[in-house]
């Protein structure tokens, strides 16, 4: 899925503070980026504003055809559904859905497969994740790494074009951090996921085919390694 | 306290409270409620006893003795003459007439007649009359028949001054007396909140037909010559009179008043219990939410103690402004309760002086006080909790559902030991005629299956989340799932809901059961054509009755097969108020049909009374005095006591003093005979009532006033009767609702900001805005249900206790279970639908959640 950026500005009112300024840049297909620049420098608001959670102040972001500041809530809600998936730094799990159940999820949000269908997919995915065995397990029964995993499983399971993660080894040991990255990029791979993944880590962003590097909401370098 | 429990309470409590205005209002509008219902009761209660009470004492003056008859009736005043030894010892002694009349006018009011020596009773009663008199005003004039002063509240009712004539309702018929003058506003004139009229003792025997008789004989003696001139009066005069102090009659109206008002009361408190658990959900709820930042604040410092004094302190500011509230709204809700409790009292007990509500510091300070303890009480478990959460722990948001899943098995047991508890005190007997057992097993009862709620819903939530999601689809499920895996949250909601619903559901299968039980024994008992009554006994069951001549005439009548002149008066059995009847109980046998306690004919046991020294007696005297079929009772007579077989025990729910009833030739006797209260009447096969009825009023005198109900009629005023003296218990029913739903919606609100973090996730993961709001609606109507459910059972169990235990041990009256099927689906469907309503605005928050924000907070 082609991503493209024109001018993309975020400025929230309330705090008179303008988290993207005049923000340009693009995304290829299957293409792996990281997104690396100190906190409140805008990498979370740009995911959340591809991801189309959030809305920009102005500007245009291309998804594909489609222009998603043209997009009513509710095509941006399927849009979401059907094409992208999150992970996040704290991985936000449902507590009270246990592993199996957070992955499916959102497959049954989507209702597009029926529930044998929704079964097979979701514990194949836990299977990717080696976590078929835990897929009984609530969430404050795994540790930090499982969970993350469940997370990436979560993401994936709908098999969407494009990944948004948010600090994914944010909250993770090294060795963790590492085996879950590796993970994610194996996946994305597989899948020609494109993926965008935010960081404060540069060995995280040394997995990624590109670099971008942000300050101030702006775009300082977009390195290709 | 430090400076920094102020800065605590100002950030941390205080700004959590306004932040979350709704759900503070909800919880304060709750506390508010129960206060305000507490509060009126209590108010409408005092009242109406106080204003008895001073009524007495204006009545008594300065009277230290009384001389009455052991049956409350009146006596020959040749006992008088008897009494002369009292002037040797200086003692001042007069003869009092009092009776009840009624206005002839609307609305009817019930008026307090004195008939005193007008000469003497200075001595007794301050009187004084109001300035305005007519220009030919002579005070001799008060001694000429039908002359009497009135009190002030009477007169500006009825816009009487000297002069004017007045019509009374008096027995059986309508008497004119002539206002001689308005008394003033202290003294006797206050008698009955004013409502009273005082004449001349000649004037009042002969407007009451009263010749030669009294009410009582009034003392004025010295506190310790009291012992020795009661004992020297009972030597000379018949067994059949008695002297006493006048305070016990005001006791023994207490007496008589004590279970009505203590039920009452107890109910009122119900609204306030469900208050509690409304405050018992609102700070678990906000500490379970605040968990990591009670863990932050523990792990800067702040000490277990500071963080309990915290939370109370949020629960003193939450039931401070309940209370206040509770208190302003207490003095609207107290008049209408006034009203019906005084009703009821004027039904069943005694004659009520009318009144208006009195400030009563003493309750207000109470009521608030209460609502205070009450809050601050249902705070100490959540504030306990706040207190053990250990700095560490906070940083696991589901920390506390894993424990509260854990303890759940441990809850059960102590909610089985508790139910055992119940069942146990559920058979002890009364305490002093107050079933404080009863009350305890129904609280045991409700805080036993409130502890169980929590393995109850472990598993019935999972079941419920495969069994919705056949039907409504993924959302029902992640509902589901939600609330189980808000286990302790939903307890809370759950039992809190449960609680209220189960107060509505008990009282209204208590009520829809007696209301039943009341229709079956109106239906098999009353079986006269028609029931007549005088005029008066409309307004007041306790004035008038039905002269001889009339009663004599009626009999004549063609038409009429049989009548029964039943008579009623006040007695007292074991120093304990009660009821005599006498009634024609061959009529009785042949024509009606008394429901016996042992399912005995009621035919075959009043023909083994006939013409004995034998009675039969009411289900609530028999448990009032522990009295069964063979056992002998010691009656008061005008000649002293005499003996009587019980020979049957029957069902009444007219009085819950009880009643006897002697044969009337056993009546007649051991007492003087007295005219009839009530006839019941038995007509000619194929004889129309209406006609019987035209025929009587055709016999009457020209002034004859009287009630004839046909067998229909008087059916229906049974039930108008019933339905008046529950009308209270209705509104409080009705409370007991709206704060169930105030519980609801808090609880929903909670649960939504709650899982504001979750909503959000949901959002990222692609659910609609549709899909957040059918999942928040699907929760409230799971919570609707579990409430409804939870409260049926438990409301199951508290109207077996109030019907077979409290109301039992009260009352004295066996109520048949019936259970209003149509009341209580509506009840439930009222129940959900608020429940759903109360999901309509967390649906819309959940649907606007914004996700990165919520997600990022958190």
């Amino acid at each position: 899925m082609h991503i493209r950026i024109e001018n993309l500005s975020k400025q929230y009112e309330e705090h008179h503070v303008k988290a993207l300024n005049e923000l340009n840049l693009s995304f290829e297909k299957g293409e792996f980026v990281a997104i690396m620049g100190p906190s409140g420098c805008g990498k979370s608001t740009l995911l959340n504003i591809i991801a189309g959670i959030d809305r920009q102040s102005s500007g245009r972001i291309f998804i594909g055809e489609h222009e998603l500041s043209a997009m009513s809530e509710n095509a941006l809600t399927e849009m979401r559904r059907d094409n992208i998936g999150f992970i996040f730094q704290f991985f936000n799990l449902l507590s009270t859905l246990t592993v199996y159940e957070n992955v499916a999820l959102p497959l049954e949000l989507a209702a597009k497969c029926g529930a044998a269908e929704i079964k097979k997919r979701a514990m194949e995915m836990l299977e990717k994740v080696s976590l078929a065995a835990r897929h009984d397990f609530y969430p404050s029964q795994l540790s930090g790494g499982e969970m993350q995993r469940v997370a990436i499983a979560r993401a994936l399971v709908n098999n969407p074009q494009l990944i948004v993660a948010d600090e994914p080894t944010g909250n993770l040991d090294t060795e963790n951090g590492e085996q879950v990255l590796e993970l994610f990029r194996k996946l994305c791979r597989e899948g020609m996921h494109t993926a965008i993944m935010a960081t404060h880590s540069q060995e995280a962003a040394n997995c990624a085919d590109r670099i971008v590097r942000m300050k101030d909401g702006r775009i300082l370098e977009s390195s290709i390694k | 306290m430090s400076r920094v429990f102020f800065i605590l309470l100002h950030r941390f409590i205080l700004r959590e409270l306004l932040k979350n205005r709704v759900r503070s209002l909800l919880t304060v509008l709750g506390i508010a409620l129960g206060v305000a219902v507490m509060l009126a009761i209590n108010l409408a209660n005092t009242t109406a006893l106080n204003k008895f009470q001073e009524s007495l004492d204006l009545i008594s003056g300065k009277t230290t003795l009384s001389l009455k008859a052991r049956t409350d009736a009146d006596f020959d005043q040749a006992a008088l003459a008897r009494m002369s030894m009292l002037w040797e010892q200086g003692i001042k002694f007069t003869p009092v007439i009092e009776q009840l009349a009624v206005s002839a006018a609307a609305p009817h009011e019930v008026i307090q007649v004195l008939g005193l020596d007008m000469l003497a009773d200075r001595d007794f009663r301050s009187q004084s009359l109001s300035s305005a008199k007519s220009s030919d005003y002579s005070g001799f004039d008060i001694f000429r028949l039908r002359h009497a002063y009135v009190g002030s509240s009477l007169a500006s009712k009825y816009g009487l001054k000297s002069g004017d004539s007045f019509e009374l309702l008096i027995n059986d018929r309508q008497e004119k007396i002539i206002v001689q003058a308005v008394l003033a506003d202290e003294g006797v004139g206050r008698v009955f909140s004013g409502n009273v009229i005082v004449m001349d003792i000649g004037c009042a025997q002969e407007l009451f037909s009263m010749k030669e008789r009294i009410s009582r004989v009034d003392m004025i003696c010295p506190e310790e010559k009291i012992a020795y001139i009661s004992s020297a009066l009972e030597k000379v005069l018949p067994s059949g009179l008695v002297v006493e102090r006048p305070s016990r009659r005001g006791a023994q109206v207490e007496k008589m008043l004590r279970s009505f008002q203590y039920n009452l009361t107890a109910l009122s408190l119900i609204a306030l219990l469900v208050g509690m658990f409304l405050i018992y959900n609102t700070m678990s709820i906000g500490i379970i939410r605040r968990r990591w930042q009670i863990g932050t604040l523990r792990a800067l410092g702040v000490s277990g103690p500071m963080i309990f004094r915290l939370f109370c302190c949020e629960a003193l500011i939450l039931g401070s402004c309940g209370a206040a509230l509770g208190v302003l709204t207490g003095w609207g809700f107290a008049r209408y309760a006034l009203v019906a409790v005084s009703r009821t009292v004027q039904s069943h007990y005694a004659d009520l002086p009318p009144s208006e509500l009195v400030w009563q510091p003493q309750i207000f300070v109470l009521a608030f006080g209460l609502g205070l303890f009450l809050t601050v009480l249902a705070a100490m478990g959540p504030a306990q909790e706040a207190v053990a959460i250990p700095p560490a722990e906070a940083a696991r948001r589901a920390s506390y559902e894993m424990k509260i899943l854990g303890l759940a098995p441990r809850l059960a047991l102590l909610g089985l030991l508790l139910l055992f508890l119940s069942v146990l005190a559920a058979f002890q007997p009364a305490i002093a005629g107050f079933p404080f057992f009863g009350y305890a097993a129904a609280a045991l009862a409700v805080f036993g299956t409130a502890a169980l709620t929590p393995i109850c819903l472990d598993s019935s939530l999972k079941a419920l989340a495969r069994f919705l999601a056949g039907f409504l689809g993924m959302e029902a499920r992640l509902a589901a799932l939600s609330l189980h895996g808000a286990l302790g949250r939903t307890s809370v909601t759950v039992a809190s809901l449960m609680v209220g619903i189960s107060m509505m559901v008990s009282l209204a299968v208590m009520i829809g059961s007696f209301r039943h039980t009341v229709i079956t024994w109106v239906g098999q008992t009353l079986k006269a054509d028609l029931w007549l009554e005088p005029a008066s006994r409309a307004a007041s069951r306790r004035a008038g009755n039905l002269s001889y001549e009339l009663v004599e005439r009626i009999r004549q009548i063609k038409e009429i097969a049989a009548v029964d002149a039943f008579i009623e008066f006040p007695i007292e059995y074991e120093n304990e108020p009660c009821n005599l009847g006498a009634g024609e109980l061959d009529v009785m046998e042949k024509f009606g049909n008394l429901m016996f306690v042992n399912g005995e004919q009621s035919s075959k046991v009043l023909s083994r009374i006939r013409g004995k020294d034998s009675v039969i007696i009411s289900e609530s005297f028999a448990l009032k005095h522990h009295k069964r079929s063979g056992d002998t009772l010691f009656l008061d007579s005008l000649s002293g006591k005499f003996p009587v077989k019980v020979e049957g025990i029957y069902y009444d729910y007219a009085s819950d003093t009880g009643f006897i009833v002697l044969p009337r030739e056993s009546f007649l006797k051991h007492f003087e005979e007295r005219p009839a209260t009530t006839l019941a009447i038995f007509l000619k096969s194929g004889v129309s009532a209406e006609a019987v009825r035209q025929s009587i009023f055709a016999a009457m005198p020209a002034n004859g006033r009287l009630n004839i109900r046909t067998n229909k009629e008087l059916k229906e005023e049974v039930l108008r009767v019933f339905d008046n003296t529950f009308s209270i218990t209705y509104a409080l029913h009705a409370i007991s609702i709206v704060v169930a739903i105030l519980g609801v919606m808090n609880a929903l609100f909670a649960l939504t900001m709650e899982s504001r973090k979750d909503l959000g996730i949901i959002k990222y993961l692609g659910a609609s805005e549709l899909q957040m709001k059918k999942l928040v609606l699907i929760q409230a109507g799971i919570l609707g249900t579990l409430g409804n459910a939870g409260g049926l059972l438990v409301g199951s169990v508290l109207s077996l206790l109030l019907i077979h235990v409290i109301n039992k041990q009260s009352f004295g009256w066996t109520i048949q279970l019936d259970l209003p099927f149509d009341f209580l689906l509506e009840s439930f469907a009222l129940i959900f639908f608020c429940s759903l309503l109360a999901g309509v605005i967390p649906a819309r928050l959940a649907a606007k959640t914004p996700a990165p924000e919520v997600v990022r907070s958190e």
